[in-house]
């Protein structure tokens, strides 16, 4: 591969996520990763950065604005993410968001339009549409495997992310649970069963630990539920089903497992950790959806999630919390108007 | 940028082969010359499925293409090696290694003359790379046990046939979880004990249900079950799992396991596995071999000593006595 044509990225973020993303960064040979900012760098980042090569400081905004870069991740915490995507823009370098986009759809909105007028590319890391069972799920369903979708249920669990990183916790940064782990889920149903007419929501926020519920119905007739927790004492874990006229598909991650360790109760648990899951894919899901994202970067086809598609499930997070604020249920039409 | 390799299919009669067919006909680093079998309706159905050509001889086929990919039933297996060994290419050749361990030997110096990669994809997939990343890392402690499987419905056709598959399940199906074993911890077998008969299919020539309990020459005890035991209609009919016992914990490999399960409305359930190709990641690492001119990635020296599992369980059963090797 030519030099010239690898694509030249700046990291902002320092932790869990700007980790995977620096992981699949430098798996990837049509990139190369030419500098890392953020305010806090955790070990691992700052290993792999000193082991790869990469220059790591905390200029944020001096990264955005420093020569030669073609585009940047964005790993920070999730209130951050829709002034930095301006200022990338501003700097007319493409950009690849994690999710979600924004806590609002406004903010969503206004992000894509900042790239839109900058002339520069967005692409938001809705990662659930590169897991092989999520995505298989959608094209079973697309193909008309089960007849017309008519219900749907999610569920996403995990351990307290807060207690390792405590800005999740603070659902005024995070979104809490429902933003944080729902919009997952929200986007891979607008995926799957199409748009959202009305939504449910219920939440119990504990700071660190929380759960909630959610019930969408669709333009479609069809209805469905997602389960979110960050209170699951068995760690990590998604399932989805969904059923029609003519059957039933589901997938859970528990009995999808293709390795699984336990320990002797006398060995020393390991510290706990923001859970990245990785499915039984040898390519990474991570690694597939920033290949995408490069190509499309680079002229390509747009991924996986479009920009719009990330202001859709923002608006769904939002409209959850409102739902669940309320504990109403609210016209999806009547939220970030 | 290297030139694309010409692989030919000689011998096309593994349930395998039209996976690796495809595969090699979609890959950018290979130039799929054509399929050769001595059944020629055969061959010409494969190269109708995966757009190439049926070439006409066994000379045809070695004198187009570098290396081979050599796939007949079990005991016409190492007659096809020999012979497209003659024209000095690569090959990939089908577990298991030979039908007895007088063919295994051969298959082994054939080895020395060309270079031989043995088709044991399982060593590929990500879950047996964790459970390698494990063991090496000394997480499991020292480990006393592995309780596995590798069942699978009956497959019909040849496999029931002594005079084509050499064998029954014991054969057909023991390798796989030798060949991880024998990767991930660099043992081999110094005692084998096992029991079989052909209790699932009476009216088989072949054993179809049988149990292996082995003794490793780093002290494991493995049981292997290779047992054409569930049945035909059951979603997931084909497992290989694992159970691997550690002094400070344990760890499970299921390599089946990922999957969306679908049930229609009459109830009946299958299953659409998802994620790892290590078919995939087998072949193109074998590609990768060649076109570099490098070692073969799974070598005969590998699969001889997971065949040696099953010709030692074959003897135990047929003997009623424990077989001590080494």
């Amino acid at each position: 591969m030519a030099r010239e044509e690898r694509l030249r990225i700046g990291v902002v973020g320092g932790g869990v996520m700007a980790r995977t993303h620096l992981a699949s960064l430098l798996s990837i040979p049509t990139a190369e990763v030419v500098g890392l900012a953020a305010p806090e760098v955790s070990p691992e980042v700052a290993g792999l950065c000193q082991s790869a090569g990469i220059p790591v400081g905390a200029d944020v905004r001096g990264l955005i604005g420093s020569d030669g870069l073609d585009a940047l991740v964005i790993a920070a915490p999730t209130d951050a993410h829709v002034a930095l995507v301006q200022l990338v823009a501003a700097s007319g370098r493409h950009v690849f968001c994690e999710k979600p986009l924004a806590l609002k759809i406004r903010d969503a909105r206004s992000a894509v339009d900042a790239c839109a007028a900058a002339g520069v590319r967005l692409a938001v890391g809705h990662v659930v549409r590169y897991f092989p069972a999520y995505a298989k799920l959608r094209d079973l369903v697309a193909a008309g495997e089960i007849g017309p979708p008519a219900m749907a249920k999610c569920r996403r669990m995990s351990g307290p992310p807060g207690e390792a990183r405590e800005w999740y916790a603070d659902s005024s940064r995070s979104g809490g649970v429902l933003t944080d782990m729902g919009v997952h889920d929200f986007d891979w149903l607008l995926w799957t069963l199409g748009p959202v007419t009305r939504v449910s929501a219920s939440v119990v926020d504990r700071g660190a630990g929380q759960v909630a519920m959610v019930l969408f119905a669709h333009e479609s007739g069809a209805i469905s539920a997602v389960e979110l927790s960050w209170m699951d004492p068995t760690g990590f874990w998604t399932a989805v089903e969904v059923s029609g006229p003519g059957g039933l598909l589901s997938h859970d991650s528990r009995t999808s497992a293709t390795f699984r360790l336990e320990r002797a109760p006398n060995v020393a648990p390991a510290p706990p950790s923001v859970e990245v899951p990785l499915g039984a894919a040898l390519s990474d899901p991570y690694r597939d959806e920033m290949v995408d994202a490069l190509a499309f970067f680079a002229g390509g086809a747009v991924p996986r999630s479009s920009p719009q598609d990330a202001v859709a499930a923002v608006a769904l997070a939002e409209a959850a919390r409102r739902a669940a604020e309320m504990q109403a249920t609210i016209e999806l039409k009547d939220v970030g108007s | 940028m290297t030139a694309r390799l010409p692989v030919a299919m000689v011998g096309a009669g593994h349930i395998h082969s039209p996976g690796y067919l495809r595969w090699l006909a979609q890959s950018p680093d290979v130039d799929l010359v054509g399929v050769y079998d001595q059944d020629p309706r055969r061959a010409a159905e494969l190269a109708e499925a995966s757009g190439t050509k049926v070439l006409g001889s066994l000379e045809e086929a070695t004198s187009l293409a570098r290396a081979a990919v050599i796939g007949p039933e079990p005991t016409r297996q190492l007659a096809l090696a020999e012979a497209v060994a003659q024209s000095g290419g690569a090959l990939l050749i089908e577990k298991p290694l030979g039908v007895n361990a007088a063919e295994s030997k051969a298959l082994v110096a054939l080895a020395e003359k060309v270079p031989i990669s043995v088709t044991l994809p399982v060593r590929y997939h990500p879950g047996a790379v964790q459970l390698a990343r494990a063991v090496h890392e000394q997480q499991l402690g020292e480990v006393v046990a592995i309780w596995a499987t590798n069942r699978n419905r009956f497959p019909g056709g040849w496999f029931g046939d002594p005079a084509l598959a050499g064998g029954g399940c014991l054969l057909d199906h023991v390798v796989h979880v030798a060949d991880l074993i024998g990767w991930i911890w660099q043992t081999t077998w110094s005692s084998v004990r096992a029991e079989a008969g052909t209790l699932h299919h009476v009216d088989l020539a072949v054993e179809d249900s049988a149990i292996v309990l082995a003794q490793t020459t780093n002290d494991m005890m493995v049981s292997v079950d290779p047992s054409m035991s569930r049945p035909d209609d059951m979603a997931g009919a084909l497992d290989l799992t694992m159970r691997v016992w550690g002094e400070r914990g344990v760890a499970t490999i299921d390599i089946f396991a990922a999957r969306v399960d679908a049930f229609d409305t009459s109830g009946r359930h299958r299953q659409h596995l998802v994620g790892a190709d290590m078919d995939g990641a087998m072949l193109s690492d074998w590609v990768r071999s060649v076109r570099g001119a490098g070692p073969p990635p799974v070598p005969c020296a590998d699969a001889f000593r997971a065949s040696a599992l099953a010709f030692a369980a074959q003897q135990a059963v047929a003997t009623h006595q424990t077989v001590r090797l080494s």
